[in-house]
């Protein structure tokens, strides 16, 4: 083992280790920070330009840029309440309430912070206990997967503002539009509506960018009066001083841990690791009332949990030659593309391109805050410009981006329908994240809920004879009777007051 | 009616039409005991139900005044909906000029269709087109052009009734 470790320090100076890893980092904050391009894209779009590389060099690159989007993500979050990535939907609450209160560069600050906390543990996590932690992850079940997926919508409960059946119906919302396309179990064609291009169901970015971004745009524009503008005080990036950053240390070790927990597991993700780590650091704020109004403890904890899981959500890949994801499956092309397998026989054969790989990670992460520096004046040199400007320009890099992903004018009419779905959900003050949160989860709710099902013979007991699985049922169970009970005293108090008083947000569940 | 009875009514009647859809599903011989419209029938049922709970707290609410400060849902949209005709008119505007540009963007090409999609979005905003918001948007749509389909190798549409420039 002492071998291999020094083998990979060596590769730092012969190889193209170095470069490779800050020019991934400074690429994928970048994509991860245009609206409308995924980390997937991003490394999709590299992905033709390793094949002539060394094996460890591409990989390198494509692993650095995909840790690198998971950062990139939450500056449009933070600037322009646009998502750059699923996994910085979080972020918004807090980080665009702060950009809104004229403390953008402390939250974009926080933010880097928080990624890079989350990052480190990550990788530690990473490379420490990927064999062990694999075998945990590869005991889950149908049955388990189904439970997960519950327990992360049981979240809406507690994330969400608002009346907790505005969340419940925000929610199913989600899990509606998640039904259209191929049955996962019988290939049926549900709510396609004949129409080929809805077979494979409804690509979730797209749903994202129309529901956030295009909704914002609209929203913009129907305001009357001035236009808000930057203020010059978010036109720095400004990291946490050492007052601030005990202030977030608790969150962002929280949203590290949730991030390890969710990144082991297929199917979870940075977006469930995100809104669950931002729901637990509420939870365990001395200052929870903060949260939702520009709390620095609602970014640090959900950033801490996508760049975590991103770096655990590795694991699986490495250690089976299963992707977790979008991006780890590009991850797998790369390895494939130079005729490599990940998984076990890899890692015995060949350990030292896997510790190359660490390396490298290594490597990104200490170039994440000179990169960040270096990249987001451009993203704040944008956001500066006249609003009808950016608007537009907004309006127009959304198109092209959604363009991007399958190349089809039908993509950017769901962007268009998302858009107006939003601009609707904002009229009635419905949540949107719970419907991201059903549309991410509906898949593997459905389909591991009916594969349980085959398997047991139509016994629903067999959710209850999964430990694991009966955990976290009980545990959503608990979220959501918790915030139904927490409604109902707040209502209670309220009926109480006088009405002018009672317009506090609902409490989160306890 | 304020805006929470009515997204009940509007939830329950979508309700109504996806449960109607969900039943015309097909059932396949390779398809399980819960089949391809077992769970979508469900969530159906429950979206009825909380469009019909949210429309009676609604009616609740509206006749027990103390509450409406809880669940007014201006204290819970955007600032757009301070005036919501005004909101509604202007995004059916940016809707309409988007609907165009989708229509317009295999014929024209990217370069002429994004170039006026920006003009376009740019003077409904009230910004007055003199040759340098001209310049702007042509130049914008070359800029993302030369980002996109040069730098990041996106093959965007050339175009089929303008001469193939790009």
């Amino acid at each position: 083992m002492t071998d291999v470790i020094l083998q990979s320090v060596g590769m730092l100076g012969t190889t193209m280790i170095v470069p490779m890893a800050i020019l991934g980092m400074v690429w994928g904050i970048f994509g991860g920070a245009l609206p409308g391009i995924s980390p997937s894209i991003t490394m999709a779009l590299l992905l033709p330009l390793t094949y002539t590389m060394e094996p460890i060099s591409a990989l390198v690159l494509l692993a650095s840029t995909y840790v690198g989007a998971e950062y990139g993500g939450s500056v449009p979050a933070i600037l322009i309440r646009t998502p750059g990535t699923n996994a910085a939907a979080a972020t918004i609450i807090d980080g665009y309430e702060m950009k809104r209160r004229g403390r953008g560069s402390e939250a974009l600050g926080i933010s880097l912070w928080s990624s890079s906390v989350g990052n480190v543990v990550g990788i530690l996590c990473l490379i420490l206990f990927t064999a062990p932690l694999s075998q945990l992850a590869l005991s889950f079940r149908p049955t388990t997967y189904f439970a997960l997926g519950v327990l992360g919508l049981s979240v809406i409960a507690t994330v969400s503002e608002g009346l907790l059946i505005k969340g419940v119906i925000s929610a199913l919302i989600g899990l509606a539009i998640a039904t259209i396309g191929t049955d996962p179990v019988s290939g049926v064609a549900r709510f396609t509506l004949g129409n080929p291009d809805l077979l494979s169901g409804v690509p979730i970015i797209l749903v994202m960018v129309g529901l956030f971004a295009v909704s914002e745009v609209l929203d913009q524009i129907g305001t009357k009066g001035a236009w808000e503008r930057a203020q010059p005080s978010g036109s720095r990036l400004r990291l946490p001083d050492w007052a601030g950053q005990k202030r977030i240390t608790k969150a962002s070790l929280i949203g590290s841990a949730i991030g390890v927990f969710c990144g082991i597991m297929p199917g979870a993700g940075g977006t469930v690791a995100s809104f669950m780590a931002y729901n637990e650091a509420r939870r365990f704020s001395r200052h929870p009332e903060t949260f939702g109004k520009g709390s620095e403890e609602g970014i640090a904890a959900p950033e801490a949990a996508n760049n975590a899981d991103a770096g655990v959500g590795l694991i699986p890949l490495l250690s089976f030659g299963i992707p977790a994801s979008n991006s780890t499956a590009i991850l797998l092309g790369g390895f494939l593309i130079h005729g490599l397998i990940p998984g076990p026989v890899l890692f015995d054969r060949d350990p030292t391109l896997l510790y190359g790989l660490f390396t490298g990670l290594i490597v990104a992460t200490i170039a994440l805050i000179p990169a960040a520096f270096m990249t987001l004046s451009v993203c704040i040199w944008l956001v500066n410009r006249p609003k009808p400007y950016l608007m537009a320009f907004v309006l127009a890099l959304v198109f092209t981006g959604a363009y991007s992903v399958n190349f089809s004018i039908f993509d950017l009419g769901l962007v268009l329908a998302a858009g107006v779905l939003g601009f609707a959900m904002r009229y009635f003050g419905l949540p949107m994240l719970p419907t991201i949160l059903g549309l991410v989860l509906g898949y593997m709710i459905e389909a591991n809920y009916r594969r349980s099902l085959v398997i047991s013979g139509g016994d629903h007991w067999i959710f209850l004879e999964d430990r694991i699985a009966a955990v976290f049922l009980a545990l959503a169970l608990i979220f959501f009777v918790g915030s139904l009970v927490a409604e109902f005293r707040q209502r209670r108090r309220a009926q109480a007051q006088p009405a002018g008083s009672a317009t506090e947000p609902r409490e989160p569940a306890q | 009616m304020n805006r929470d009875m009515a997204l009940g009514l509007i939830v329950m009647a979508v309700a109504g039409l996806y449960i109607r859809s969900a039943l015309a599903i097909p059932v396949s011989f390779l398809g399980d005991a819960i089949g391809a419209g077992g769970v979508p029938l469900v969530l159906g049922w429950l979206l009825a139900l909380a469009g019909a709970g949210l429309f009676i707290h609604a009616l609740v609410a509206r006749r027990a005044p103390a509450t409406v400060a809880v669940t007014d849902p201006e204290d819970e949209v955007g600032g757009a909906f301070a005036d919501p005709r005004h909101a509604v008119l202007k995004a059916a505007g940016v809707i309409l000029i988007a609907a165009v540009f989708l229509f317009a963007l295999r014929p024209l090409g990217y370069v002429p269709a994004v170039a006026l999609l920006l003009a376009a979005l740019l003077a409904y905003q009230g910004v007055r087109l003199r040759p340098v918001q001209l310049i702007v948007a042509i130049g914008g749509a070359l800029c993302l052009w030369a980002l996109f389909d040069l730098g990041l190798g996106i093959d965007l549409p050339d175009g089929t009734l303008l001469p193939n420039l790009f």
